[in-house]
C-alpha cells in the first residue's frame, strides 16, 4: 500500500488481486444482494484509492481494507433504514439468537431437497445474527485475528470470542447431517 | 493456534471455503485498477491533461514576443506615420501643411542652387500660401494676443493672425512687405538662409499683388536668425536702416520680443520632428541653453503627450 501510495499503480494491481476475493464476498454475504455488493465493492476500493496518502502503516493492511468495507456497510445499513450489527451473540442474548429464523435445519422440505453443501452453508450464515455473521465472515474472509476484528467493530476481544462461538456452534449444527458429505466434500 | 481459532471448525472452515468462491465481476475489476491508475498518474488520459495549456502557453509566448518587439523599436521609427496624420489637426483649415515628403523633395533639391548667394529655405512658399490674405483678415485682432504669442504652448492658428496683425504696425522693425523693402533688405532677408521666418521667395513674390502686400507681410525673424544677419555684410546694411523704421511708440524689448516668439511658432509649425531635434541639439552645442529650452518647450507644446515619446533620451531628460 505504501509503494502505490507513493506512485507505483503494479503495486494497487497486487493488493487488489489479492483482497479483492475477500472483500467481494464479505460485502455478498451481509448485503445479500449482488448488485448493491458491487456498488459498495467499488466505493470501498475507490476510498482506498482517494486515501491512499494518509495511510499510515500502523495496522496490517487487510484490517485497514477491512475497516473500510465495515465502515462502508454500516453507512450502507444506515441509508437503508435497517439495524445492523445487532449484539445478539452474547449469552444475555440466548433467547433472541434462538428465535431468530436462522436454521432450515428442522425444515423437512430444505432437508428432503438435498440441497447443495454451499447453498445450505450461505443460507446458513445469512441466517445469523448480523454481529456473528461479520465477525465470522471478517475471519473466514479476510483471516483477521481475533484482536483484529474486535479493534475493527469496536467491541471487546471476549465479545468477538463470544460471537464466533455463537456462530460456530450454529453453522455446524446446520452442517451436522451433512457432515459425512462435507468431509467426503472437502477432503 | 491463536485465540480466534480455538474457535474454529475445520469442517466449517472447509465447507465455508468450497461453497463461498464469489469474485467480482470483471468489469469491476477493470474500472477499479483504471481508477487507481489515474490517480497515481499511470494512466493513458494523464498525458492528455497537459496538453489543453498547449494553446494558450502558445498565445501567451506571441503576445510576450510581439510586446518585446514593439517596446525594442527605436520611437524614431514611428515618428513619420505618427506626425503625418498629425500635423493637420494642429494647423487651421485654411492654411494646411504640405505633406512632409514634398518637403523633404524640396530640401533635397536645395542643394541645387547652392551656387546662388543665399538658398532660400524650402518653407518659403509654404509661408506665402500661409500669409494669404482672407486668413489673415478674418482673425480676431485683439492687443492680448500677440504678447500671448510668446508662450510656445500657444496653438498654431492662434498665433498666424497675431503675425498678421504685427507686421503692418509700424512698430515692426521689417517693412511691412517685400514690396517696401529696399534691395539690400531684401538681400539680407534671403542671406538669413531660411532661418528667419520665411521671406517671400522671388517666385512668392511674383505671385502675391502689391495690394495685399500689408495682408502678406513677412515673418518676423528668429532669434537665433539675427545673430546670422548680423555677421552678413548685406544685412548689416539693412539692420542700419531699422532704426529709423522703428517707432518711437513701442517698446523695442516688447516688440522683440513678439517677433522672436512670432519667428519661432511659425518655423515650429513647418519644422518636422528630424529637424527640431537637429535644431534643438545644434543650440544646446553652441551653448544657447535658453534658446534650446524654448524650443524644447515649444516641442513639447507641439506634440503634449507624445512629446517624450518622439523625443531622443538625451532630450527627453532636459526640462524647459
Amino acid at each position: 500500500m505504501l509503494a502505490y501510495a507513493a506512485g507505483d499503480a503494479a503495486a494497487f494491481d497486487t493488493l487488489y488481486a489479492r483482497h479483492k476475493s475477500g472483500v467481494y464476498r464479505y460485502l455478498l454475504r451481509q448485503c445479500r444482494d449482488a448488485g448493491i455488493a458491487e456498488q459498495l465493492f467499488q466505493d470501498v476500493w475507490m476510498n482506498l484509492i482517494r486515501v491512499r496518502a494518509s495511510y499510515q502503516p500502523s495496522a496490517k493492511f487487510t484490517t485497514w481494507l477491512y475497516t473500510l468495507a465495515h465502515n462502508r456497510l454500516i453507512d450502507h445499513h444506515r441509508a437503508s433504514g435497517r439495524v445492523t450489527l445487532v449484539s445478539s451473540d452474547d449469552e444475555s442474548h440466548a433467547d433472541i439468537v434462538a428465535a431468530l429464523p436462522a436454521s432450515r435445519r428442522n425444515e423437512p422440505e430444505s432437508r428432503a431437497s438435498n440441497r447443495e453443501l454451499g447453498a445450505r452453508l450461505k443460507d446458513a450464515v445469512a441466517a445469523l445474527p448480523a454481529a456473528q455473521r461479520d465477525a465470522f465472515l471478517l475471519q473466514q474472509e479476510g483471516g483477521l485475528t481475533l484482536e483484529e476484528i474486535a479493534a475493527l467493530t469496536g467491541v471487546g476481544a471476549e465479545t468477538v470470542k463470544s460471537r464466533l462461538r455463537y456462530a460456530t456452534n450454529k453453522l455446524r449444527a446446520e452442517l451436522a447431517d451433512l457432515s459425512p458429505q462435507l468431509r467426503e466434500d472437502t477432503g | 493456534m491463536n485465540s480466534a481459532d480455538e474457535h474454529r471448525d475445520p469442517d466449517v472452515d472447509a465447507a465455508w471455503r468450497a461453497a463461498s468462491r464469489d469474485q467480482p465481476p470483471p468489469a469491476l475489476d477493470a474500472a477499479i485498477t483504471a481508477a487507481a491508475r489515474r490517480a497515481v498518474g499511470a494512466g493513458p488520459k494523464r498525458l492528455g491533461a497537459p496538453r489543453a495549456w498547449w494553446p494558450v502557453a502558445a498565445a501567451a509566448v506571441v503576445a510576450v514576443v510581439a510586446i518585446g518587439i514593439v517596446e525594442m523599436t527605436p520611437p524614431d521609427e514611428i515618428v513619420p506615420t505618427e506626425i503625418a496624420p498629425a500635423a493637420p489637426q494642429a494647423t487651421p483649415p485654411a492654411a494646411p501643411q504640405p505633406p512632409q515628403d514634398t518637403r523633404r523633395d524640396e530640401r533635397a533639391a536645395a542643394p541645387a542652387g547652392a551656387s546662388q548667394p543665399a538658398p532660400p529655405r524650402i518653407e518659403a512658399p509654404r509661408k506665402v500660401e500661409r500669409a494669404a490674405p482672407p486668413v489673415r483678415a478674418d482673425a480676431p485682432a485683439t492687443a492680448g494676443e500677440a504678447t500671448r504669442g510668446t508662450t510656445a504652448a500657444e496653438p498654431a492658428p492662434r498665433r498666424e493672425p497675431a503675425a498678421a496683425r504685427e507686421a503692418p504696425k509700424p512698430g515692426v522693425p521689417f517693412p511691412a512687405s517685400p514690396s517696401d523693402a529696399s534691395p539690400a533688405m531684401n538681400a539680407a532677408a534671403s542671406a538669413t538662409d531660411g532661418l528667419r521666418a520665411m521671406p517671400p521667395s522671388p517666385k512668392a513674390r511674383q505671385q502675391t499683388p502689391p495690394s495685399s502686400a500689408g495682408a502678406s507681410a513677412p515673418q518676423a525673424p528668429a532669434p537665433f536668425a539675427e545673430d546670422k544677419r548680423q555677421t552678413t555684410a548685406g544685412a548689416a546694411g539693412a539692420l542700419a536702416a531699422r532704426p529709423e523704421a522703428a517707432p518711437a511708440s513701442e517698446p523695442p524689448a516688447l516688440a522683440k520680443r513678439t517677433k522672436d516668439s512670432e519667428a519661432v511658432t511659425d518655423e515650429a509649425q513647418a519644422r518636422t520632428v528630424d529637424e527640431w531635434i537637429r535644431r534643438i541639439r545644434r543650440l544646446k552645442a553652441e551653448g544657447r541653453n535658453d534658446l534650446a529650452a524654448k524650443e524644447l518647450a515649444a516641442f513639447r507644446a507641439r506634440y503634449q503627450e507624445r512629446a517624450d515619446a518622439l523625443l531622443p533620451a538625451d532630450l527627453r531628460e532636459t526640462k524647459p
